[in-house]
C-alpha cells in the first residue's frame, strides 16, 4: 500500500498517518493502525500439522478461527518465548483476520509522509518489498511495514496462493 | 448418531379412514405417537411440522375426520404441529362439507 | 378485469414483488414438472388441477402486483386449462408443448419484470393466439369470465357472516347445534348423508367441534365426541329440518334456532363466542377472479382475496398447509442464525463442562436444567441446520425437460431416470451443482448415447437411458450421471489429446485416459454441435466440482455406457464427530467415516515393508499413525499401546492410530480458509467445549497423504 499525500487520519490531521509500533528483537516496526483490530495476550494455540514453524497454529477468537504467526520466528528476531507478556496483534488484512506475535507493542504514533525515508536495501530483516519506508521517531528508526503485502506474500504461507 | 428425521416427521395413512377402519387407523396413530414420544425422550425429535399423508386413504367419513382431529390435537398438545397435508380433492371436500376444516387444517401452523 | 388499484400499487415494494417473483417461479417450475412428467400422456384430473392452480396462482399474483402482460397470457392459459378440466376441450399431446411454451413466455415476462431483461412481444402474442385458437376450436362460445371457475369454487367463496342482512325475507337462517350421542358412529349413522340432505334444503355450512379426549391412548375411535354447529339458509321451516334428524338425534341433541333476524342472532352469538363464523353470505361479487384487485387496502387483504379465488377445494387446504406455514428468509439470515446457534452450542458445552466439576447432589437442579438446556440447544441446532437443506430433486426436476428437448433435437430416444431425489444437500451446493450436472447430462445426450439406428446395430434397445442418482455415502453426497451409451473410446481420446497438445501416453491406465476429457479445450465430438461440443463443458465441470471440494470420477465400459460420479463433501456446518487425542492435540474424526475402534493386540499387528498393518478378521489394513502424518510429538508410537480407529473411504479401509478416544460430539464446522488456508488431511476446524480449536480430519485426504508420504519415502 502506497501512502499517498491525500491520506488523513481519523482526527483530520493533514497527511499524517497513525501507526501502531511494536518491537521485534531490537528493531521497531510500525503498521497502519487501521489494520489493527485488537491486541491480545498469547493464548493456547492449536498446532497445524506440516505448517512452517512460524505459523504457530490457530486460535478461537470469539468463534472465529484465526491463524497466529510469530514474526520473531519468521524474521529470526528476538526470542520466541511465550508467557503472560507475549503480545498478539490481531489484524484485519485483506478481509482476513490474522494474529501476529511480536515482542511487545510500544505506541501509536502519527507520522507525516515527509518523515518517511525510502528503505535502503538490506536495512532490515524484512524484505524491502514489504517496507513502505523508514521513519524516525525519538532518535530511533521505525520500519513501516506494508502488512497487507507481507501477509499475502507467498513466503508467509498464510493465504492460499492463486496459481 | 445419524438420525432419520423423516421418521418422526411424517405419518402416512392409507386405506379405510371411516367407521369401518378407524380402529386400525387408531392403532397406527398410537404406534406413531409412541415412537414420536420415544423420539422426544431420546432427544431426536425435530420441531419441524409433521406431514400427514392421506393420499392413500380410500374411505373417509365423519368418524375418520374426528379421529384425525383428535390425533392432531394430541400431537399439538405435545408441541408437534401438522402443517403439510397430502390428500386428494374428494377428501378435502369431504372434510370441508363435514365441517372439519377448522379442526383439521385451520390455525394450527405457526 | 384487474383494475390496478392505486393503494395496491403504492405498497408494491420491491420486497413484495420479489415474493411474487419467487412464488411465480415455483408455480412455473411445478407446472413444467407435471407437464414433462406426462410424457405425452393425458394428465389425470389431479395433474390438470395442479397445472390449473399454478396458472391461476400466477395470474392472481400478477393481478395483485399489476403485471398486466402476465395476466393476459395466464388468463388464456387458465381458460384453456379450465375447459379441459370441465371436459369441454379434450386433451391432445400437442398441448403439452403448447403449455410448456406458454410457461416459457410467462417466465420470460417474469424475468422482464424482475431483471429488466428483454421481452419478446411477438412470442407473447403468438402464444396467446395459439392458446385462444385451441379454446375456440374446442368450444363454440367463449364464456364469460366467471364461468372459468368451476362451480365448487363458489363454496370456497362463502364468507360467513351471521349478521349479514338477507335480501330475501322468505329465506330463514337457522343455527343448528347438533350433539350426537357417543354411539352415533357405531349405529352406522352416515353424517355425510345427513349433511347432504340438509344441504338440499338450502345453503349449509358445517362446523365440527371435537371435544378433547383425556388421553389419546384411551380414546375410543368409534365413539362420537364431536358436536356440530350448522348454519342453514333455507326457505323451509324448522319442522322440516328436524325431520331430517329424526332417526339420528333425540330432541335434546339438536337445537334449532332461527337467527334470520339479525338482532336475535346477536343475542345468541354471545353464547358461542365465535358464532360470527356462523350464517353465510355468498359472495356474488362481480367476477370472482377479479376480487384481488377489487379489494384494495393492505396487501394482506389482497393476498387473502387472491388466495380465496384460488380456492379450488384442493387449494383450500393447501393454503392452510403450505403457504401460511412458509416464509421466505434470506440465506444470509439463515447463515447468521446457524453461526449464532453454533456459538450457543459451544457456550452450552462450556457450561456443562464447568458444571461437571460441581457436586451432583448439591447441584442437582442445576444439572437437570443443564441437561434440558443441552437438549434444547441440540434441537434448536438441528432445526436451524435443516433450514439450509434442500432435496436434490429440485435440481433433478429441471432435467426431464432438457432431456426431452435435446432428444428431439438430436433425433435420439432417451429415457431419464432419477433416483434419490430426496437426498438433501446444502442449499449452497444445490446452487453450484446445477451447472456441472447440466453439462454432464448434455454431454451424455450428445456424445454418450447413440442414435436409435446405431443402438439397434449394436444390439441394444433403440432408446437410451440416462440415470441421475443421488445418495449420501458417509460424509459425502454422491451424484452419478449414468448412461447406457457407447462408452468412452480410449483411442479416440488419446488421439484427440495428442492433437490438442494435451500430455498423454498410450501406457496410461483407463482411468487416467478418461480424465483427459476434463482437460481444458478437449472435445471428442467429431462435429462441434451447439449442444455440448464446444469443448468448454467438461473442464468447467471439473473446476466447479473442485471448487466445492468435490471429486469427479469416470468409469466407462466400451459399448455399455459411462458413469460419471460427482462426490461432494457434506459441507454442512455441522458434524457428528469423535474427538481423539494425539500428543497434546485433539482432533475430530467424523463419525460416519468410522467403522469401529479397537485396541490392537500384539498378535494382530504385523509389519509389511517396515509399515504397520493390523489384522482385522483376516483383512490386513494399513495403519496410519496420526502423530507421524501430522508431525506431532507423541510419546505413544507403538500401535498396541494406542487406539486404532477403522475408517472406510469409498470401500478403502485403513486404521488410524491415535493415543486415546475422548468423546463424541456434534461439532460446528468452521472453515480454515476463512482466515487461513486449507490444511491437508483436514476438513475444517471446530471449537471445543473448552474454547480451543480442534481440526476435523478428512479421512479421505488422510489416505491420500499417506499414499503420498509412502511414494516420497
Amino acid at each position: 500500500m502506497q501512502t499517498g499525500p491525500e491520506n488523513t487520519d481519523g482526527n483530520g490531521t493533514k497527511n499524517a498517518l497513525e501507526y501502531l509500533t511494536f518491537t521485534l528483537g531490537k528493531e521497531e516496526y510500525g503498521i497502519d493502525i487501521l489494520k489493527v483490530q485488537e491486541i491480545r495476550g498469547y493464548d493456547v494455540v492449536t498446532h497445524i500439522a506440516n505448517a512452517p514453524e512460524f505459523i504457530k497454529g490457530v486460535v478461537n477468537l470469539r468463534g472465529v478461527i484465526v491463524p497466529i504467526v510469530d514474526m520473531r520466528i519468521k524474521f529470526k528476531l528476538g526470542e520466541p518465548t511465550y508467557n503472560e507478556f507475549t503480545v498478539v496483534i490481531i489484524m484485519n488484512v485483506l478481509e482476513r483476520i490474522i494474529g501476529m506475535v511480536v515482542d511487545g507493542v510500544s505506541d501509536v504514533v502519527a507520522l507525516n509522509p515527509e518523515q518517511f525515508k525510502a528503505a535502503p536495501e538490506m536495512g532490515s530483516s524484512m524484505d524491502t518489498d514489504y517496507i513502505t519506508g523508514l521513519g524516525t521517531l525519538n532518535d530511533h528508526m521505525l520500519i513501516l511495514v506494508d502488512i497487507e503485502r507481507l501477509m499475502s506474500s507467498e513466503e508467509m504461507q498464510v493465504m492460499e496462493q492463486a496459481n | 448418531m445419524t438420525m432419520d428425521w423423516n421418521d418422526v416427521n411424517r405419518i402416512t395413512l392409507t386405506g379405510d379412514l371411516s367407521m369401518v377402519g378407524v380402529k386400525e387407523q387408531y392403532r397406527h396413530m398410537e404406534r406413531y405417537a409412541v415412537s414420536q414420544a420415544e423420539a422426544v425422550a431420546a432427544g431426536r425429535e425435530q420441531n419441524a411440522p409433521l406431514e400427514i399423508d392421506l393420499d392413500g386413504v380410500r374411505e373417509l367419513d365423519a368418524c375418520g375426520c374426528q379421529l384425525l382431529a383428535v390425533f392432531l390435537n394430541n400431537l399439538r398438545q405435545r408441541g408437534t404441529t401438522a402443517c403439510a397435508f397430502k390428500l386428494n380433492d374428494a377428501h378435502r371436500i369431504k372434510i370441508h362439507n363435514l365441517g372439519f376444516d377448522d379442526e383439521i387444517f385451520n390455525g394450527r401452523c405457526p | 378485469m384487474n383494475h390496478q388499484d392505486p393503494t395496491v400499487l403504492e405498497i408494491n415494494t420491491a420486497r413484495f414483488n420479489r415474493m411474487f417473483f419467487e412464488e411465480c417461479s415455483e408455480h412455473l417450475a411445478e407446472m413444467e414438472r407435471i407437464l414433462v412428467s406426462l410424457d405425452d400422456g393425458e394428465p389425470d384430473d389431479e395433474q390438470l388441477d395442479a397445472i390449473f392452480r399454478a396458472a391461476h396462482s400466477i395470474k392472481g399474483g400478477a393481478g395483485m402486483f399489476g403485471f398486466q402482460d402476465m395476466i393476459l397470457v395466464t388468463h388464456v392459459l387458465e381458460s384453456l386449462l379450465d375447459k379441459m378440466r370441465n371436459n369441454e376441450i379434450t386433451f391432445s399431446p400437442s398441448m403439452i408443448d403448447l403449455f410448456l411454451e406458454a410457461g416459457d413466455v410467462i417466465s420470460m415476462q417474469l424475468s422482464g419484470h424482475r431483471d429488466g431483461s428483454e421481452v419478446n412481444q411477438e412470442a407473447v402474442d403468438l402464444i396467446r393466439g395459439k392458446l385462444q385458437l385451441v379454446i375456440e376450436g374446442g368450444t363454440a362460445a367463449v364464456k364469460s369470465e366467471s364461468a372459468f371457475l368451476p362451480a365448487y369454487v363458489h363454496q370456497g367463496n362463502i364468507v360467513t357472516d351471521c349478521n349479514a342482512p338477507s335480501a330475501d325475507t322468505t329465506v330463514h337462517r337457522y343455527e343448528l347445534t347438533f350433539a350426537p350421542d357417543p354411539d352415533t358412529f357405531k349405529r352406522g349413522v352416515r353424517l355425510d348423508n345427513l349433511l347432504a340432505d340438509l344441504e338440499e334444503l338450502g345453503m349449509l355450512t358445517a362446523h365440527a367441534q371435537v371435544s378433547v379426549p383425556g388421553d389419546f391412548s384411551t380414546f375410543d375411535p368409534e365413539g362420537c365426541i364431536t358436536s356440530w354447529r350448522l348454519c342453514l339458509e333455507t326457505s323451509v321451516g324448522e319442522a322440516d329440518i328436524r325431520e331430517i334428524f329424526e332417526f339420528v338425534a333425540d330432541e335434546d341433541q339438536l337445537q334449532v334456532l332461527d337467527v334470520t333476524d339479525g338482532a336475535s342472532a346477536t343475542g345468541e352469538n354471545a353464547e358461542y363466542g365465535e358464532t360470527a363464523q356462523c350464517g353465510l353470505r355468498i359472495e356474488e361479487d362481480s367476477s370472482a377472479p377479479a376480487a384481488s384487485a377489487d379489494h384494495p387496502g393492505t396487501v394482506t387483504a389482497g393476498r387473502r382475496a387472491y388466495d380465496k379465488n384460488g380456492t379450488t377445494p384442493a387449494a383450500y387446504g393447501r393454503r392452510a398447509g403450505d403457504a401460511e406455514s412458509s416464509i421466505r428468509v434470506g440465506v444470509t439470515k439463515v447463515d447468521q442464525l446457524i453461526n449464532q446457534v453454533g456459538e450457543l452450542v459451544i457456550t452450552q458445552l462450556m457450561l456443562s463442562q464447568t458444571a461437571a466439576k460441581l457436586d451432583p447432589v448439591l447441584y442437582e437442579n442445576l444439572h437437570r436444567s443443564l441437561l434440558q438446556l443441552e437438549r434444547n440447544t441440540r434441537d434448536l441446532q438441528q432445526s436451524v441446520m435443516s433450514m439450509r437443506l434442500v432435496p436434490i430433486g429440485i435440481v433433478f426436476s429441471r432435467f426431464p425437460r432438457l432431456v426431452r428437448e435435446l432428444a428431439a433435437k438430436l433425433g435420439k430416444q432417451v429415457e431419464l431416470k432419477t433416483i434419490g431425489d430426496m437426498t438433501e444437500l446444502d442449499k449452497g451446493l444445490i446452487e453450484k451443482i446445477t451447472d456441472p450436472l447440466t453439462h454432464l447430462v448434455r454431454n451424455c445426450m450428445d456424445h454418450g448415447l447413440e442414435t436409435p439406428d446405431a443402438r439397434i446395430a449394436a444390439g441394444k434397445r433403440p432408446g437410451g437411458t440416462i440415470t441421475l442418482r443421488a445418495s449420501q455415502l458417509g460424509s459425502r453426497i454422491v451424484i452419478d450421471v449414468i448412461d447406457d451409451g457407447a462408452g468412452l473410446n480410449r483411442d479416440k481420446i488419446l488421439k484427440k489429446a495428442a492433437e490438442r497438445g494435451i500430455q498423454a501416453s498410450d501406457s496410461m491406465i483407463d482411468e487416467d485416459v478418461w480424465h483427459l476429457i476434463f482437460s481444458p479445450g478437449f472435445s471428442t465430438a467429431d462435429a462441434i454441435t451447439d449442444i455440448s461440443g464446444r469443448g468448454v463443458g467438461m473442464d468447467v465441470v471439473l473446476r466447479n466440482v473442485q471448487s466445492m471440494n468435490g471429486r469427479v470420477d469416470i468409469s466407462s465400459d466400451p459399448g455399455k455406457g459411462t458413469r460419471i460420479t460427482i462426490s461432494l463433501p457434506l459441507t454442512l456446518a455441522i458434524l457428528d464427530g469423535l474427538s481423539v487425542a494425539v500428543g497434546k492435540e485433539k482432533f475430530i474424526i467424523p463419525l460416519n467415516s468410522i467403522i469401529e475402534s479397537l485396541q490392537p493386540t500384539v498378535e494382530n499387528l504385523k509389519t509389511v515393508n517396515g509399515k504397520h498393518v493390523v489384522n482385522i478378521r483376516g483383512d490386513y489394513l494399513p495403519i496410519i499413525p496420526l502423530y507421524e502424518l501430522f508431525n506431532i510429538d507423541s510419546l505413544l508410537k507403538e500401535p498396541e499401546k494406542g487406539v486404532l480407529i477403522l475408517i472406510d473411504v469409498d470401500g478403502e479401509k485403513a486404521a488410524v492410530l491415535v493415543d486415546a478416544l475422548l468423546d463424541e460430539h456434534q461439532v460446528v464446522i468452521k472453515s480454515m480458509e476463512t482466515n487461513y488456508r486449507k490444511v491437508d488431511g483436514t476438513a475444517g476446524a471446530t471449537i471445543l467445549g473448552d474454547g480451543r480449536v480442534a481440526l476435523i480430519l478428512d479421512v479421505n485426504s488422510l489416505l491420500q497423504m499417506r499414499k503420498q508420504n509412502m511414494a516420497n519415502s
